[in-house]
């Protein structure tokens, strides 16, 4: 296929694409001419093309579709649902040609194939208006200036002149690159010798990587819009076959992710719409009985948060019934009398993603058999997400898909066991339990074969991670199970038992051999800063291994009362969590205990003073490209007395699992004294802005109760985080209102 | 007659040969297969994969899974440092390591050089060898490449899958 054809298809494509969406708004606002006008554009450039090409089928199916929309456009004909089904099926003809030209080149499969009965159709609806005028009709191959359209577009010309079509493999290769960039910067870090200005030539091969990687990442993010778009067909398809009436919305379509997140997320969430429909939605006649209007609404509803992408699918339908999921989870076998005494509502409701569960008493084509939720949790969990469900009966149900903003360089933690390292992804770390500041036998006790530990006010399984890896361990070694790891995939929660932790890493992931992969407990491999290469653990086939069973480990839910926390979230939410960090006192040497939530901290930086800058007085950095304003409370940068100690620079994320971990000193001879700022942003405009916080030092990252404002604790907001006060810095002012309340890890 | 005629009926005629020694015992493989030979290799262990797999490697990029030949013929694995041959399955384009004792060196053998696996060989032998060179310094066996790739191993069912105990792995 030529150069041309390609484009041509690629550019078919999109218009088709653009144009499903605004037919299915047409039926909605049928005046709208611009939604008319860009339908008609899309036709008409297909159209205008095709006769260049020679594809003479696709241009005569075109030039019908042409002359219905025309008849639409000179208000010859009105809007109504056959006629948008007409046009759907128009739509459809044109895409099959389209894709069988992308496919073989050719626009038929057989010298036979037509679309007679399709432009009879077309012709039909174009005769329930006028008869447009001998004049109006345009030959096939005919160039028309009487389309009354603009041979070029003003909005697709800039557009134009802002995007580029990149081949996905060409992103590939750039991001294996940027991969290999970032395991050089990782290991030239760790190597730092004492050559003068090695230190600045490092940090700045730190910046460079940094933005690089996220050039890249940008390069290859893609709008959700482009997702969304096929679902209002399909809504409005299936909403006819199942008798119900439903308008769908969007909201956050501009929100970004990976290309190969975005087509991992397709079936998903076409399961997950369809479900809905079948089976949230009611029948019009029960809507209005129940008090709803007739018409029902799914709601789309995408966001970013804290290097996520949620995907939240809600529907204002009769709900699920918690107890009738129960039920036939014990039916099934999949729920022990023992463990259903002990499940929230909310641990039920967890319950439809169980393979095979399905509430509807009969199969329908669309769904029914089990399986749809079922697919919508593995093959998010595949790609490094979760999955959970909110419902209340009767009221409606929100399906949330949480998945990672890129698959190939991920935070994690860095352990040892039995000699080896491997990495655990932090998306599924809750925190670190150091064994060796408690008297280990009395935190872990033996249940039958299980060890479990008493962590607070829970127990909490534990796993050996070097018996379960039939790990060869030398008895010499003093260090085995020195730390529990706490990880929670899927619901369950287990404690790792590691030997000894270096500090996080951000690791490129490679991926293994077939065979490997095979093994079902590593998602891959990646190369350390050491050089050497760590296995990465899969969390979730650890705790299979292990036989860990789902729901009676699950944990309670932690529930944000506050308004605009309107989700039940786990514990380790960065929304609910918080770095904790020390200010020096002004007179003193004291240190004050403040805290930020752990959402609003992008990155933490260790500096040499010299970077700093200053304007008018106040202390500026330049970070990224912008100039941005340092708090420095405790007065740090005038005194130049800042203590070393502090943690390297690395992603705010890194730090939610670095609750135990000593922050390893950082001061280099070469570069002088330093100072260790929190990058953070403020977000109660709609656009977000960064500032810095001058800090002495960052203690940890953990989950904290917001106390309530009384008079006698003063005007700052203050926080219990692990049994002390902080008071917690005044951008969280802005982000919540007064009541919401942070619940402690359990 | 130009002078690539020579060249050409000569390549036809002979073969380039890669000789590896594994427990005493000399190998040889096609060196065209061969990508590349890394010399004081420790491939890094793969708890729980079957006792053939070496381990994995860093390699320009690719994480490539190493099989031990010393384990596919039978005999005892040792901890200490060794040759890796990068050979590529030409069906997938992925490549894949194979970890020997040592790497003698290449020679040229007539075609005609080749004769048939015995008739007395084990499965697994049968499977990894493809016929004998005769060589002034004796046999030299040769394998075939088509079915070193890791999943062929897999997929024949003649080895023994049971992992061993992998120890502290250091490059």
């Amino acid at each position: 296929m030529d150069e041309l054809t390609k484009e041509f298809v690629a550019e078919s494509q999109e218009g088709l694409e653009r144009m499903e969406l605004c037919l299915t708004e047409l039926e909605h606002r049928p005046a709208d001419e611009e939604l008319l006008s860009e339908i008609f554009r899309t036709v008409h450039t297909i159209k205008g093309t095709t006769s260049f090409l020679r594809f003479t089928r696709l241009e005569t199916l075109a030039h019908s579709g042409e002359s219905l929309l025309g008849a639409l456009r000179d208000g010859k004909l009105t809007v109504t649902p056959e006629l948008i089904t007409g046009l759907l099926c128009l739509m459809d003809g044109l895409r099959m040609i389209v894709t069988l030209i992308d496919t073989t080149g050719n626009e038929c499969e057989l010298p036979s194939d037509n679309d007679a009965a399709l432009i009879d159709l077309l012709n039909k609806l174009r005769n329930e208006g006028d008869e447009p005028s001998p004049s109006q009709r345009i030959a096939p191959g005919e160039e028309h200036a009487s389309s009354g359209l603009p041979s070029s577009l003003p909005n697709s010309a800039s557009t134009q002149n802002r995007t580029l079509r990149i081949d996905v493999d060409t992103l590939d290769s750039m991001m294996n690159l940027v991969g290999e960039l970032v395991l050089t910067r990782n290991q030239i870090l760790q190597r730092a010798p004492n050559a003068e200005g090695f230190s600045d030539l490092a940090r700045r091969l730190d910046t460079v990587t940094s933005d690089l990687r996220e050039s890249v990442r940008q390069a290859r993010m893609q709008p959700l819009g482009h997702l969304f778009a096929k679902f209002p067909r399909m809504v409005r398809d299936l909403a006819k076959t199942c008798e119900r009436r439903v308008r769908i919305e969007f909201e956050g379509q501009e929100t970004g992710l990976d290309k190969t997140l975005l087509e991992a997320i397709r079936d998903p969430l076409t399961h997950a719409v369809r479900n809905s429909v079948d089976h949230g939605i009611e029948p019009p006649d029960q809507r209005i009985l129940a008090g709803k209007p007739a018409e029902g609404l799914i709601r789309l509803r995408a966001f970013q948060q804290s290097g996520s992408v949620v995907i939240e699918i809600i529907d204002d339908g009769s709900g699920i019934p918690a107890g009738a999921v129960l039920k036939k989870a014990m039916e099934r076998g999949l729920v022990s009398v023992d463990q259903a005494a002990r499940m929230s509502e909310h641990d039920m409701l967890q319950l439809i993603f169980a393979p095979g569960l399905s509430l509807s008493p009969e199969i329908t084509h669309i769904s029914g058999r089990g399986v749809g939720m079922d697919v919508v949790s593995t093959n998010v969990q595949k790609v490094g997400g979760s999955v959970e469900v909110e419902s209340v009966f009767g009221v409606g149900t929100t399906l949330r898909l949480r998945v990672p903003l890129t698959l190939a360089i991920v935070p994690a933690l860095v352990v040892r066991s039995g000699g080896q390292s491997f990495a655990l992804p932090q998306h599924s770390l809750i925190e670190l339990v150091n064994l060796q500041s408690y008297n280990s036998d009395a935190v872990i006790e033996r249940v039958g074969t299980t060890e479990v530990l008493h962590l607070r006010d829970s127990l909490l399984p534990i796993i050996r991670l070097d018996k379960l890896l039939q790990l060869q361990v030398d008895a010499a070694v003093g260090k085995r199970g020195s730390y529990i790891a706490v990880m929670e995939e899927c619901g369950r929660r287990f404690g790792l038992a590691i030997d000894d932790l270096n500090p996080p890493e951000e690791i490129v992931v490679k991926p293994l051999s077939g065979l490997l992969r095979n093994l079902g407990i590593y998602s891959g491999a990646t190369v350390l800063g050491n050089g050497d290469i760590a296995l990465i653990l899969d969390v979730k086939a650890i705790a299979d291994r292990a036989g860990h069973k789902s729901v009676g480990e699950e944990v309670a839910p932690h529930r944000c009362d506050g308004p605009g926390c309107d989700s039940t979230t786990t514990p380790n939410d960065p929304e609910f969590m918080m770095v904790v960090y020390e200010l020096s006192r002004r007179d003193a040497h004291e240190h004050v205990q403040m805290a930020i939530p752990l959402a609003q901290v992008e990155r933490i930086e260790t500096l040499p003073l010299t970077a700093i800058q200053y304007t008018n007085g106040r202390s500026m950095l330049q970070y990224r490209g912008e100039l941005i304003l340092l708090e420095d409370q405790g007065e740090l940068l005038s005194k130049k007395t800042v203590i070393d100690r502090a943690v390297t620079s690395s992603p705010a994320q890194t730090l939610s699992t670095a609750l135990f971990i000593e922050a390893p000193a950082t001061r280099n001879e070469s570069s002088g004294t330093t100072v260790t700022i929190m990058i953070c942003q403020r977000t109660e405009t709609s656009r977000p802005r960064r500032f810095g916080i001058v800090v002495h030092r960052v203690l940890n990252v953990s989950a904290g109760i917001l106390l309530p404002e009384s008079a006698e604790l003063g005007s700052f907001p203050l926080a219990m985080i692990q049994n002390r006060v902080a008071t917690v810095h005044d951008a969280f002012q802005s982000d919540t209102t007064s009541g919401a309340t942070l619940q402690e890890v359990a | 007659m130009t002078s690539a005629e020579p060249v050409s009926k000569v390549q036809e005629t002979t073969l380039m040969i890669c000789i590896l020694q594994v427990d005493g015992m000399r190998f040889a493989i096609d060196a065209n297969c061969v990508c590349e030979v890394l010399g004081d290799t420790m491939p890094r262990p793969v708890p729980l994969a079957p006792g053939y797999i070496h381990g994995i490697l860093s390699y320009r990029g690719d994480i490539l899974t190493a099989l031990s030949l010393r384990k596919l013929l039978g005999s005892k694995a040792i901890a200490s440092k060794g040759c890796v041959l990068v050979l590529t399955d030409q069906e997938t384009d992925e490549r894949f390591g194979i970890v020997v004792d040592s790497v003698a060196g290449l020679m040229t053998l007539s075609r005609n050089a080749i004769e048939p696996n015995p008739g007395s060989l084990d499965p697994q032998s049968t499977f990894l060898f493809n016929g004998l060179y005769r060589t002034d310094s004796g046999l030299v066996v040769r394998l075939n490449p088509h079915h070193l790739k890791p999943l062929q191993i897999a997929n024949a069912g003649l080895f023994d899958p049971t992992p061993i105990a992998t120890a502290g792995w250091a490059q």
